[in-house]
């Protein structure tokens, strides 16, 4: 084992030593102010852990999570499929990406959570309406990272490569692709988390149904032990599906490691 | 012996930026020049006279003005594996290691693929990068980065090889060292090598002829005959009777194109050159100095 690697392990050894201490010292203050502020503002940190117990054991989380889930896969499915082959073919075909840019542009600056209205009324209250506004939120920022990304490629190896002989399809899927992926995988890692949010918005905007659904409830009853276990699951849910996405591009863009 | 690169009357022009508008820049006018099959050519000429540019022309990544370039007595020259290019900014896919940058060049051109990994380690051992095939760019020192450029280029085994400084960047001890490797690969593929540099020893060991280029708009001021005997790495050509002299020569004739490099056609400002003081060396950067 080299010193580096030693110099490494010892590092992210330090990194869970710290974040164990400073969640202790989260837990702690909460404690305390859980105590002074009454059950009716906070609760305290031992009363969400029954309320966990209790919502995952009669099968409200797992029902909840369901919902959510499919609306979210479904809608971030929908918004990559379209999403990154639009961003490729608008960076690789110029033509295309200037008629498309400004459209994409104009809605990606306006406050899409303002069209949520219009797709109740287009949609209803239903899956179908709770899909659209995910993908509303998730599919912007997914288009407009591959398109920057393509369009980025450092022309220099592009006309590299020309030299050597690459023909048109050559340049776009073995420079333009590949001096892309990182920009991709940051709109899909945008495009993630946006969503998230997406879904709560629309449980809270259409039929109540969900983890956002079981936070309006809760929160409206004032019954704060269980409103904050939907709140750490969906945080859980953000936090393991970015960091995902961050070993993937780890694993996808070697290269990267070492220019830290 | 027949020319295998012919340049006629080549002019080439880019736009300038000034002010609001764009002005002409006359980079070349009225280039002519002739490279024999396995001849080695060293280009001279001040720092933005447009060596980068010709050499650009003659690979057929951009189209000329006017004039003509014949590969082989072919008009319109196409950028493929009969012309390998090694670029001043080395130019390698961060994404691919030392190996694959290497490998690139014939993956594009379909080499079969144990032919093509064969000739990948042979010339990144001749550039002495042996250990390093898995390496990626961002974790190699700028000579060696510009080491795989080299190789990328040999790998294609190209009948012609367009060099852009490609020892510009290395310490004195490695650019001499594949000065001699470069020279030994030559002389036994007998390539056709065009070869840019602004280091008159460099040019002064390795070409067979040394065309001097002039300030913008450029063409070629004069040839030299460089009349070292082959192989070269077997004795030190600088303790011939004519290598002063003829260095001497060329530092003159550099000098004074770099202080008449003064005038942008079109364009009326003129900027100001400090000309080089006596027995300073000559360096390209005295032609941007204002
Ligand atoms: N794509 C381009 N667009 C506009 N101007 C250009 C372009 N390429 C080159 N030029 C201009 O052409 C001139 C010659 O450039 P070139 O790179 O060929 O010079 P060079 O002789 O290779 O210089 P150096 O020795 O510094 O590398 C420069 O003034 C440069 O600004
Ligand atoms: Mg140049």
């Amino acid at each position: 084992m080299s010193v580096k690697d030693v110099a490494g392990i010892r590092r992210r050894r330090v990194g869970w030593a710290t974040r164990i201490i400073i969640l202790a010292a989260l837990i702690a203050v909460w404690q305390i102010a859980a105590l002074s502020l009454g059950p009716l503002f906070l609760p305290q940190p031992l009363a969400v852990v029954y309320a966990t117990i209790t919502l995952f054991g009669n099968g409200t989380i797992e029902l909840a999570l369901k919902q959510s889930m499919t609306v979210y896969l479904i809608a971030f499915g929908i918004s990559l499929a379209i999403g990154i082959p639009l961003g490729l073919v608008m960076g690789g075909i110029k033509a295309v990406g200037d008629a498309v840019d400004s459209f994409i542009n104009l809605f990606n600056s306006m406050p899409r959570i303002a069209l949520i209205p219009l797709m109740v009324a287009w949609f209803g209250l239903g899956v179908t309406s709770k899909i659209a506004i995910v993908i509303l939120l998730a599919f912007f920022p997914i288009v407009i990272n591959t398109y920057n990304g393509v369009l980025n490629t450092d022309k220099d190896l592009l006309e590299a490569a020309t030299s050597f002989g690459a023909s048109r399809g050559q340049l776009f899927t073995r420079v333009m692709l590949r001096a892309a992926l990182s920009n991709i995988i940051t709109g899909i890692r945008l495009g993630a988390s946006v969503g998230i949010l997406g879904v709560v918005v629309a449980e809270l905007f259409t039929a109540i149904t969900g983890l956002g659904g079981l936070i309006v409830t809760y929160g409206n009853l004032f019954e704060l032990n269980y409103y904050f276990v939907p709140v750490l699951v969906l945080s859980v849910i953000g936090v393991t599906i970015s960091e995902g996405l961050k070993y993937v591009e780890k694993r996808l863009t070697p290269w990267k490691q070492f220019q830290r | 012996m027949a020319p295998k690169v012919v340049v006629r009357n080549l002019s080439k022009s880019f736009p300038l930026r000034q002010g609001k508008g764009y002005v002409k820049l006359n980079v070349i006018e009225d280039l002519s020049m002739s490279v024999d099959e396995k001849e080695f050519v060293v280009i001279i000429g001040p720092s933005g006279s447009g060596k980068t540019t010709l050499l650009k022309l003659i690979d057929g990544l951009i189209p000329p003005d006017s004039g003509e370039i014949l590969i082989d007595g072919t008009s319109h020259p196409k950028p493929g594996p009969k012309m390998g290019f090694v670029f001043q900014s080395f130019r390698l896919m961060p994404w691919k290691t030392v190996m694959g940058n290497v490998l690139f060049p014939l993956q594009l051109n379909h080499v079969d693929k144990k032919a093509a990994s064969d000739r990948a380690v042979k010339y990144i051992t001749q550039v002495g990068l042996t250990g390093f095939e898995n390496s990626y760019p961002s974790e190699l020192s700028g000579g060696m980065q510009q080491r795989v450029g080299l190789a990328r280029a040999m790998a294609l085994e190209p009948e012609i090889m367009l060099m852009d400084e490609p020892f510009g960047s290395l310490d004195a001890q490695t650019s001499e060292l594949l000065q001699v490797e470069l020279l030994k690969l030559w002389q036994f593929s007998n390539n056709t090598v065009i070869f840019v540099t602004h280091n008159l020893d460099e040019a002064l060991l390795l070409a067979d002829r040394i065309l001097l280029i002039g300030a913008r708009p450029s063409r070629v001021e004069e040839e030299i005959k460089v009349p070292f005997r082959r192989p070269r790495w077997t004795y030190d050509v600088r303790s011939e009777p004519e290598y002063p002299v003829l260095r001497r020569h060329l530092w003159t004739r550099l000098r004074e194109m770099v202080s008449k490099s003064g005038t942008f056609p079109g364009v009326n400002v003129a900027p100001t050159v400090t000309a080089p003081l006596a027995g300073e060396e000559w360096t390209p950067r005295m032609a941007e100095r204002g």
